[in-house]
């Protein structure tokens, strides 16, 4: 390869190694605002079974996973809609009162995943956080991701 | 029935098709000639030569459009011909190519 | 019929590893012949994949469910066009679909590489017969479309909220996104493995990392629409790891865009371009099967589909091989020049860079989350939309502000007066559209308001660019204005039409802000005769109607929509309910003003006694995410357009003295 800008007899030049520190403190930066982030901010929660979430995490805000049993009211309605799971391994059940958007596939028998706190043998949702798991392998359907049978 | 047949058809075709090169007679033609030092170099060079160029024509459009102002064009325009003379000196330098 | 699908697929698969193998051994031993026969060889593969599909098809649209796969997805009430759409609605015709466009693409890729890269092309067909191979293996074992069972009377039928002409596309685009990604990548492992450091590989993949990049934008983008209207949730993107799997790649591949011109004009960031390309191409196989396995939702979903190992294979083999190669091409791969200056484009381009995979890296991050916290910590944990929003503010902000930047500042490097110039206008815009926008209380959201401003300032900077260069041509040329700007687009495709896709992407911007920062929402019970209001916007329930379709039955609340006491006519938020696939689904109502804001309007329940339970939001300037689209479209086509002058230009640089391996 013909080299027609040599580099200088003692090195890089200066104004490289400059550049060179500004890029690495930028990348420095993006990975420091990713860690104190990540460590900080209280950006995730667990997921639990319903066993697991009526031992130990009360009062924590938690993403629960079950199978719904029994269902009575309305989400739309003021004063909500209660339901039950059941843990999809164990026969543990909660029940649980919910407030919002109810996915197209939600009944009884169904796998859904719901955030919210458990309190006072009440697991109260964060509203809007109702989402169905399709029971067919390997396909999740949702409300209000975009998960798909097909995509 | 016909799925059956057009599948037979096409995999005979595929088996004429894969076999064929290489059962029939080797011709002169069979060597892919890999580049030699001495065509990676010249491609090098004519690559750089017309990256020069391209960077000349980019630079007067920038000048033109008040991207840069007169001195740096001047210096530019000078490091981008010295870089595409260099690359035409070396090019003429080296044996000329076989057209 | 089933068995000779299956039949096909065999033989195709084992034609594929013999192309890997006849390429390899036409690359090492310098043989046309073994050339000659893979490249045969990858016709035949063609030949039979398109007869899996033409079996396939036949199968769905004769309603033939002793195919389990068509009995899975399809009804005898399907209509006919959703038919065809469930070619893709299964993991195995998805798989099918995929491999067909693989065939297709390696055949035009060969065709492409003809002239002045015929020492690639025994790699190429080497790399993309093994690739092609594993999806076959994929289709042979755990993943068959032609596994036959008892046929059922009539078949599952196809989710109805992929019932929908969006959902019709979308998969393909999709497809033809992270498919298109495998040539350019194949281009660059090619290329290390022949020792070719000319840029010649790098300007043949061009044209196919903007394609499959475009369609990779426009079936998110689809994918966008069809959540907006069908899902109807109110939003457009959940963060759902599926969308995260097409959104990754995209990202990458939107760094390769700009860092490729990069190594075009200064001969460095080769090794990055490499990883860059490596990372899309993997981080596209990886979203292929995200959607397609549970392997996300717990570590034991993933041991126990057979589909997951599979893939973690072919991702090691992926990324193991591109490091293995550059860590062997390492000395060829040397920068020919350095960075000069950090007010330089070259410089620009880097950060962007840098903040691009920093997005991207943050969505993988999250997407990994769970099965990372599961594996090592006590406990599964998830993250959800605040975690993904943060990185995308914090990194996307100075992202677009780059895009307004980046034009006004040449390559190599710029002189301060001239930026100082050239930065005063579209700055001035800025604080005065920030300003203007907190006059009329858009103050509410500051994010929002910052971003709107950093908007204005790019779309002010891009503008004046058409500007600037159409003036430069009257002044030189003594053109008039149309003739000028269309000549100046015309013979600078690539940097006009980048342009327009950066205007795509702030019309994008603005209608994401507005949309979410600036809605307004309302939900009310309403009696016959009773009134939400929601924005400037008066709705007034008039009753329940029923209506019937070729597979539903919908039960819709008629609201009447006024505004300012003009009528602006009737709105019709639904319930449908699916008689085969016994579930119900929700259809939205959405009116769109002349603002392009919309009213959107959810029908949440159907009381007993005919009231109404109405959820409802007014979302400002939301069409214009759809809009850009047309944008994106158009700056992609443009920069993708044959330039004759420009390959005529190339083809004499190569044609200076012959090729080796020129056929």
């Amino acid at each position: 390869m013909s080299d027609v800008t040599p580099a200088t007899p003692d090195g890089p030049k200066p104004g490289i190694r400059h550049i060179r520190l500004v890029i690495a403190l930028a990348i420095a930066s993006l990975l420091g605002t990713f860690a104190v982030y990540t460590a900080f901010a209280d950006s995730s929660m667990p997921v639990l079974g319903v066993a697991q979430a009526s031992t130990g995490y009360e009062g924590q805000k938690v993403r629960l996973e079950g199978k719904v049993t029994k269902t009575t009211g309305d989400a739309a309605d003021p004063r909500g809609m209660r339901f039950t799971l059941q843990d999809n391994v164990h026969s543990a059940t909660i029940p649980v009162e919910y407030r919002g958007a109810v996915p197209d596939a939600y009944r009884v028998g169904r796998a859904i995943v719901i955030d919210g706190t458990y309190e006072n043998g009440v697991f109260t949702a964060v509203p809007d956080t109702l989402v169905t798991k399709c029971p067919s392998k390997y396909q999740d359907k949702a409300t209000p991701s975009t998960s798909s049978d097909s995509s | 029935m016909i799925a059956a047949l057009v599948l037979g058809l096409i995999a005979l075709a595929a088996v004429v098709g894969v076999a064929w090169p290489l059962v029939r007679p080797a011709s002169a033609g069979d060597q892919l000639d890999p580049f030699t030092e001495g065509q990676r170099r010249r491609l090098a060079l004519r690559e750089e030569r017309d990256l020069a160029l391209a960077a000349l024509k980019e630079l007067e459009v920038d000048h033109a459009t008040h991207h840069i102002g007169d001195e740096d064009y001047a210096e530019l325009v000078a490091d981008y011909r010295a870089r595409a003379a260099e690359a035409i000196r070396q090019l003429d330098a080296e044996l000329p190519p076989v057209s | 019929m089933a068995l000779i699908g299956q039949g096909a697929l065999i033989l195709a698969l084992l034609l594929a590893v013999y192309a890997a193998v006849g390429g390899l051994f036409a690359g090492l031993g310098r043989d046309r012949r073994f050339l000659t026969s893979a490249r045969n060889a990858l016709w035949a593969i063609f030949a039979l994949v398109v007869i899996a599909d033409a079996i396939f098809l036949y199968a769905i649209f004769t309603h033939d469910f002793s195919f389990t796969v068509v009995a899975d997805t399809t009804s005898r009430s399907l209509p006919v066009g959703y038919m065809f759409t469930a070619w893709w609605g299964s993991q195995a015709g998805s798989l099918l679909l995929w491999v067909t466009i693989l065939a297709a693409f390696s055949l035009l890729a060969l065709r492409a590489t003809h002239r002045a890269l015929g020492e690639l092309q025994p790699w190429l067909i080497m790399i993309l017969a093994l690739i092609g191979a594993f999806f076959l293996v994929l289709l042979v074992v755990p993943a068959s479309p032609f596994v036959t069972q008892l046929a059922p009377v009539d078949g599952v039928g196809l989710n109805p909220s992929l019932q929908n002409p969006y959902m019709a596309i979308h998969p393909p685009a999709l497809y033809l996104g992270y498919v298109g990604l495998a040539i350019p990548f194949a281009l660059a492992m090619a290329a290390m493995i022949a020792g070719r450091t000319d840029a010649r590989w790098l300007i043949a993949s061009r044209r196919w990392t903007l394609a499959a990049w475009g369609f990779l934008g426009i079936g998110m983008l689809l994918g966008s629409h069809w959540a907006y209207t069908e899902v109807g949730w109110g939003g457009f993107w959940a963060w759902d790891p599926v969308e995260n799997a097409a959104l990754m790649p995209w990202l990458v591949a939107t760094a390769f865009l700009h860092s490729v011109m990069v190594q075009e004009r200064k001969g460095m960031l080769k090794v990055w371009n490499i990883c860059l390309i490596s990372g899309a191409f993997a981080l596209s196989i990886f979203g292929t099967f995200l959607t397609r396995s549970g392997i996300l939702s717990s570590i034991h979903a993933f041991v126990s589909t057979n589909i997951g190992w599979y893939f973690v294979f072919a991702l090691v083999a992926i990324i193991g091989g591109a490091f293995v190669l550059i860590l062997w091409r390492l000395p060829l791969l040397k920068a020919d020049q350095r960075i000069e200056s950090l007010v330089s484009r070259e410089a620009t381009f880097l950060f962007n860079n840098l903040l691009l995979v920093g997005i991207a890296f943050a969505v993988l991050w999250g997407v990994i989350f769970p099965l990372v916290t599961e594996a090592f910590g006590s406990v599964r944990e998830t993250v959800s939309t605040p975690f993904y929003e943060f990185f995308v503010i914090v990194f996307g902000l100075p992202l677009i502000l780059l895009m307004g930047i980046g034009p006004l500042i040449a390559w190599r490097r710029a002189s301060l007066k001239q930026l100082q110039r050239s930065f005063l206008y579209p700055l001035v815009a800025g604080l005065v559209a920030g300003g203007v926008m907190i006059g009329f209380g858009l103050g509410s959201s500051w994010p929002g308001v910052t971003a709107l401003s950093v908007c204005a300032f790019v779309t002010v900077t891009i503008l004046s660019e058409f500007v600037r260069g159409a003036a430069a041509r009257r002044s030189i040329h003594g053109e008039n204005w149309l003739l000028a700007l269309s000549r100046l687009i015309g013979r600078n495709r690539r940097r006009y039409g980048g342009y327009i896709v950066h205007l795509g992407v702030i019309l994008f911007v603005i209608g994401a802000v507005g949309s979410s920062a600036y809605e307004t929402q309302t939900s009310g019970l309403l009696k016959p005769g009773e009134s939400l209001k929601v924005g400037s916007n008066v709705l007034t329930f008039e009753g329940v109607e029923r209506t019937r379709g070729p597979n539903f039955v919908a039960r819709a609340a008629v609201l009447n929509v006024t505004s300012d006491g003009s009528n602006l006519g009737t709105l019709k938020p639904a319930k449908r309910s699916y008689l085969r696939e016994q579930t119900t689904s929700n259809e939205v109502a959405i009116r769109t003003t002349l603002t392009g804001g919309d009213l959107f309007i959810i029908l949440d329940g159907i009381r007993g006694d005919g009231a109404v339970q109405i959820k409802a939001f007014y979302k400002p300037v939301v069409a214009l995410l759809w809009i850009a689209g047309f944008f994106f479209v158009g700056g992609v086509l443009l920069c993708v357009w044959p330039d004759q002058r420009e390959a005529r230009r190339i083809l004499r640089r190569y044609a200076e003295e012959p090729l080796p391996g020129e056929s």
